[in-house]
């Protein structure tokens, strides 16, 4: 193929990476030290840097992100890859079912799953009417951040479940039949057969679920409003917060940059200590 | 590489100049930017919007958009903002205007305005809009805030005749709670709640009852005594409904329409609120409803209410004449003589009061009249920042996190830092 149809080809997709994927990145470096726009100060150097460095709120903020990522990232994963084998020994209508049932949330609304989680867990609603109970699950830490975690994991699961079943093809299957005569049983050829079978899907699943659990804030924003007393407010809120709250353009500039930074450190960092099985 | 550095570069430049803006000739429609909570029009229905179109402009030269409220109503202004599309005026409550004032997107209007204009209002609302001396905005109507009364429950207990002149004590409100709190566990004196900003000037509503300010000479100043002791009595309050924290007050509402909540937080515009809830299913009988002002403690005669003005501004480079008028028309008699009689409003221009005679307006306007009016802190163009620290100053207090004092502390020392 001729150099240039090779670039007719990409052309598009490039573009559109550009304008909405790399542009807007390099937007916010440059927005972070001139405010720009009819509005704007002009040159501002490193003072929304130091402002956003220097306030507490801004640490807390970046803890809560962490507290997330640590927590959902290994359940998510082990979750999925538990749900994804059980559901691959089930029969094909139950199997069928199980995938459309923990795909559905992934294609839902984001907005409306808010709403019935909130409704579901308010003081008087429906988990503790069912249950008879008095429990304050997004009035109090830390259960706030545990209902946003059980959130997050009813529409995550879906996709990797998703994936990793189709990745189970990869698999060869005379392995398996070496492994039955063998005499191992099913759990025994999951973690020795399948598991290391398809890892570099994994590990694929894991940084794009690193990644969206960074950027977590669609639930904190309308479930809890990052509250109680910012117990649940992620990096992610702040800087919306910043923006089209406050109109601090700069600042939230400057936390959108930090939030790359975070995503492309721990994007290599997962490279590294995976020995670079994926991206390369 | 470098071709795509360059290429990268090239697009970038070509956007911004795509995006850039070029001046507007003043035969342009004008844009008008309503955020649409309480207007007695449907903001999901375009045809109302062009009937006031029509009323106030004769449909001619002006394009109306609404901006809905809702969780982060500001929010499709600031991405207007931030795209550079935003309308000409905008048109909102007092303090979403005085933010953006001090993000400086509001054009001073000192000299743009026809001499005599700022004559015509009433100088308190006026000052609502002036920031370090300049104005940035007019005022147009304001509702009033105040407590709505079951008094169909006071009955019930016994206790009907303690709101009969509009004004009650603490101690009367908290026997009154106490004894509707113990008709059933779903009976309560008052639902609090602390999950969001907004409604928390129904929250608030109690600090003058103790004789407290929330601001005072442009300071946060809930840590005084009075301040204190209010926040001691939302910590103690013991017949709200639990989880204050994560309530906010659409729980406050939807608990008060089931006829089982002594009083909420209101307005205008609560006659028929009993009769509406229970055609709505929402209560199992009708119930009378009242209105009165916020309860006190002894010593503390007077309870202000908190006003609430609606104000327009002109975004900073879109000052044509044709915008200045059609500002003006928005804030003028016909636009609020609207407001009056369709939302019982009151008007900040001077000559226009006593425009209804209705029970519940009048009563609003003695109470008005008599106790004053409390400083939610409107005035000051930092408004919106300030206000989203008090959620999480109550919350602090509800899940235990933080001591009353610690709570309220750190709420004055961080609403002070953003007034400096």
């Amino acid at each position: 193929m001729r150099r240039r149809e090779h670039w007719l080809l990409i052309g598009p997709s490039l573009a559109l990476y550009i304008i909405f994927g790399i542009a807007p990145i390099l937007m916010s470096v440059t927005g972070s030290v001139y405010d720009s726009g009819p509005f704007g100060e002009g040159w501002i150097g490193l003072r929304a840097w130091r402002d956003v460095f220097t306030s507490p709120r801004f640490w807390t903020g970046m803890a809560t992100t962490m507290k997330f990522t640590v927590v959902l990232l290994p359940i998510i994963m082990a979750l999925s890859v538990v749900l994804a084998v059980v559901l691959s020994w089930a029969r094909r209508k139950t199997r069928a079912f199980g995938r459309l049932a923990f795909y559905v949330p992934a294609v839902t609304s984001g907005v409306m799953i808010s709403v019935i989680w909130r409704w579901a867990l308010a003081p008087n609603g429906l988990i503790n009417h069912l249950f008879n109970t008095d429990i304050l699950f997004i009035g109090s830490n830390p259960a706030a951040f545990w209902s946003i975690s059980a959130m997050v994991l009813s529409v995550t699961l879906g996709q990797p479940v998703i994936y990793l079943m189709a990745s189970f093809a990869t698999v060869d299957p005379e392995l398996y039949e070496a492994a039955k005569l063998d005499g191992c049983n099913p759990w025994q050829e999951a973690w020795y057969i399948t598991v290391p079978g398809i890892l570099p899907v994994i590990i694929y699943l894991g940084v794009l679920r690193l990644s969206g659990t960074i950027q977590l804030w669609q639930f904190p924003y309308s479930v809890t409003g990052g509250g109680p007393n910012y117990g649940t407010t992620t990096l992610m809120l702040m800087t919306y917060q910043e923006a089209f709250v406050h109109t601090r353009f700069p600042e939230a500039s400057v936390m959108s940059v930090v939030l790359v930074l975070l995503v492309m450190g721990l994007l290599m960092l997962s490279r590294v200590i995976t020995g670079q099985r994926i991206l390369g | 590489m470098r071709n795509l550095f360059v290429g990268l570069l090239v697009l970038i430049a070509a956007f911004a100049w795509a995006t850039g803006e070029a001046e507007t000739p003043d035969n342009e429609p004008v844009q008008i930017g309503i955020w649409g909570a309480d207007r007695a029009l449907d903001p999901d229905n375009e045809d109302s919007l062009a009937f006031y179109a029509d009323y106030l402009f004769g449909g001619e030269n002006v394009e109306l958009e609404w901006y809905h409220p809702g969780d982060g109503s500001a929010q499709p202004v600031d991405l207007d903002v931030a795209a550079g599309t935003e309308p000409d005026i905008y048109f909102d409550y007092a303090g979403r205007v005085g933010k953006y004032a001090t993000a400086r997107y509001a054009a001073p209007l000192d000299d743009l305005l026809p001499e005599g204009t700022q004559e015509q209002f009433i100088p308190s609302f006026l000052d609502l809009f002036t920031k370090d001396g300049v104005l940035y905005g007019l005022p147009e109507s304001a509702w009033a805030q105040c407590m709505v009364v079951n008094v169909t429950l006071l009955e019930r207990v016994g206790m009907a005749d303690v709101v009969a002149d509009g004004e009650w004590t603490l101690d009367e409100f908290m026997e009154a709670s106490r004894r509707v709190s113990e008709l059933g566990p779903d009976y309560h004196g008052f639902v609090l709640f602390a999950a969001s900003t907004a409604g928390d000037y129904w929250m608030l509503g109690f600090l003058p009852g103790f004789g407290a300010q929330l601001f005072d000479n442009n300071r946060v100043v809930l840590d005084s005594p009075e301040g204190l002791a209010a926040m001691q009595w939302y910590a103690d309050y013991p017949y709200a409904m639990a989880g204050a924290a994560g309530l906010d007050y659409t729980a406050m509402m939807g608990e008060f329409r089931t006829g089982k909540v002594l009083a909420e937080g209101g307005s205008w515009g609560t006659a028929t609120l009993g009769e509406d809830s229970y055609e709505a299913g929402l209560a199992e009988e009708p119930f009378e409803t009242a209105l009165v002002a916020y309860p006190h403690v002894d010593g503390v005669t007077q309870v202000p209410l908190a006003l609430g003005p609606d104000g327009v501004m002109i975004f900073k480079g879109h000052e044509r004449p044709a915008v200045v008028d059609a500002m003006l028309t928005l804030v003028g008699e016909r636009s609020q003589r609207w407001r009056v009689a369709m939302e019982g409003r009151f008007s900040s221009l001077k000559g226009l009061e006593g425009l209804r005679n209705d029970e519940f307006h009048i009563k609003l306007s003695d109470l008005i009249a008599k106790n004053g009016v409390f400083d939610l802190g409107m005035s000051l163009t930092e408004y919106t920042e300030i206000r989203g620290l008090i959620p999480p100053m109550f919350q602090a207090i509800y899940t235990g996190e933080m001591s009353v004092e610690a709570a309220v502390e750190r709420f004055v020392t961080e609403g002070n830092a953003v007034l400096e």
